[in-house]
């Protein structure tokens, strides 16, 4: 036995015969019992009656007129080429004046521009720093393979002249002291790979007790306190894990650097492994040779061959780029 | 011969480049597919303007028309097309929105009542049957499009389920239960008035 809420949603399909011969015959039923669900299914014809009676409304007498009318009006599309191109011999000339005129409008300013569009040519070495800003673009999680940029900029002066990232990216960096004086446009940044025969430990790792007592240089001291005042801002990235101290192999670099008369300006770590990468620092000129000698105690040292303009005095921008011993 | 088959007969000679074939076929169909957009859009000029969206349209495609459908379906499929956006135009809303708030405004049965009643049944149902024709249009304009229109194509035209199927382009059992849906909806907007 059907219920009366089944009945009543077919219903509509009953009053249309459109019931299989089965649900049919259950709804006849039902009806014959029901009083509710017949008078349901007399409201339901008495309103398809209703709608049904609706007046045919007839179209306009003039509907056929109006349509040829219609059709017979240029549609937008006629209207807009009829606009650009007719009459074809006046209009076509004109556009074709106007294209040339546009063309050596485009052709006389476009040399202009040139100079500024194109790169300077290079040196290797800063070929190969610029790739290292390239990493440091493509590495913007990472803890702060960013802040090799300014110097980097800096040797390289009209090389990334628009780069808008450069400012975020400085902020990123963890460990820029102090801004180094601007360079003059000749200078290079001398490039140095120093294999350390000590470990060279992540950054996180703990830090061994020899290096509590270190005398931290003012630099080191400063490196430190700005991270603790990255671990303090509330906006820091949570996940990026602040260590105590530098890593003893940059604090002997720092020292060396330091002994150089030199400058430690930021210390670039792996974002992958936490390792320290590079570290970017200024030294007297004439203290190169020292502060070579000192690093060579603390591993293999190559200085690349220096091809640009090179300064005997002044500051010198400096990376050290690190590797460990396998 | 047949309606369809006369349709078929205008339709190939069009086919084969005689235009005035359409002018023929214009008339044949028009009345229908005015009360159609009538109906649907409950607007004498707007349904004029979609009538004769309808006829342009099918001006354009008639030569890939082919004969195994029904002229008169594809015809309706087409105004249904023009009815529908005439609704969801911007100009057509404004023109609804405006005469709906106090003056429902007039259609050929006369001035249209300021409302409709719900429930028991009251003096609306002594009312003459020109009004009361006036009230089931307006119970029609406020079902939802959707209903509106498979309500309008079986109750008003008179199509088959399976013919609004193919004029809709909704599957037989939307058809069948959006139908009764609507007829319930008018039914229950309209009791005491039919």
């Amino acid at each position: 036995m059907m219920d009366c809420s089944e009945i009543r949603n077919s219903l509509s399909e009953y009053l249309d015969d459109a019931l299989d011969a089965k649900a049919k015959a259950f709804a006849d039923e039902h009806l014959r019992t029901c009083p509710a669900c017949r008078e349901e299914l007399d409201s339901l014809k008495a309103l398809v009656k209703g709608v049904g009676s609706l007046k045919s409304v007839k179209a306009p007498a003039d509907f056929l007129d109006q349509l040829h009318k219609r059709m017979e009006r240029p549609s937008k599309i006629s209207k807009i080429r009829e606009w650009l191109f007719y009459p074809l011999r006046v209009k076509i000339p004109l556009q074709l004046a106007g294209a040339a005129v546009m063309a050596i409008i485009i052709f006389s300013i476009l040399p202009l521009q040139q100079p500024s569009l194109k790169l300077p040519s290079k040196p290797e070495q800063v070929k190969e720093a610029g790739d290292a800003v390239n990493y440091a673009h493509e590495n913007k999680v990472g803890k702060s393979a960013a802040g090799s940029e300014a110097p980097v900029q800096k040797a390289a002066p009209g090389g990334v002249p628009n780069d808008k990232d450069s400012g975020k990216s400085a902020l990123r960096s963890e460990a820029l002291v102090q801004k180094a004086p601007t360079p003059e446009p000749a200078e290079e940044t001398r490039i140095v790979a120093l294999k350390l025969k000590i470990q060279v430990r992540a950054k996180a790792a703990a830090p061994q007790p020899s290096a509590a007592p270190a005398p931290a240089s003012p630099a080191v001291q400063e490196l430190q306190r700005q991270k603790l005042a990255e671990r303090a801002a509330p906006q820091e990235d949570k996940r990026e894990e602040v260590p105590e101290k530098e890593p003893e192999s940059v604090l002997s670099i720092t020292r060396a650097i330091e002994a150089a008369k030199g400058k430690v300006l930021s210390v670039d770590y792996s974002p992958q492994t936490g390792q320290p990468e590079s570290i970017q620092a200024e030294t007297p000129a004439e203290q190169l040779p020292i502060l070579y000698e000192k690093l060579r105690e603390l591993g293999e040292l190559q200085v690349s061959p220096q091809t640009g303009t090179q300064k005997d005095s002044g500051l010198v921008p400096l990376r050290i780029r690190l590797t460990v011993s396998p | 011969m047949t309606s369809s088959g006369e349709d078929a007969l205008l339709i190939e000679a069009f086919q084969r480049g005689d235009k005035k074939a359409f002018d023929e076929l214009v008339i044949r169909h028009k009345d229908r597919i005015f009360n159609l957009c009538y109906r649907f859009l409950g607007d004498y000029e707007e349904a004029n303007d979609s009538a004769q969206e309808a006829f342009v349209k099918a001006y354009g495609s008639l030569n890939t028309f082919r004969l195994e459908s029904a002229f008169s379906t594809w015809l309706y499929r087409i105004a249904v097309n023009a009815c529908k956006n005439k609704l969801g135009s911007a100009a057509y809303r404004a023109k609804r929105k405006t005469v709906s708030l106090d003056n429902p405004g007039n259609n050929e049965d006369g001035p249209l009542p300021m409302e409709i009643q719900n429930g028991t049944p009251s003096p609306l149902a002594r009312m003459e049957e020109k009004e009361k024709m006036a009230l089931v249009q307006r119970a029609l304009d406020t079902l939802p499009t959707e209903f509106k229109m498979v309500v309008t194509l079986r109750d008003v035209e008179g199509l088959s389920y399976e013919e609004i199927a193919e004029v809709t382009g909704l599957n037989l059992g939307t058809v069948k239960s959006r139908i009764a849906r609507a007829r319930t909806d008018l039914r229950n907007k309209l009791r005491g008035v039919l």
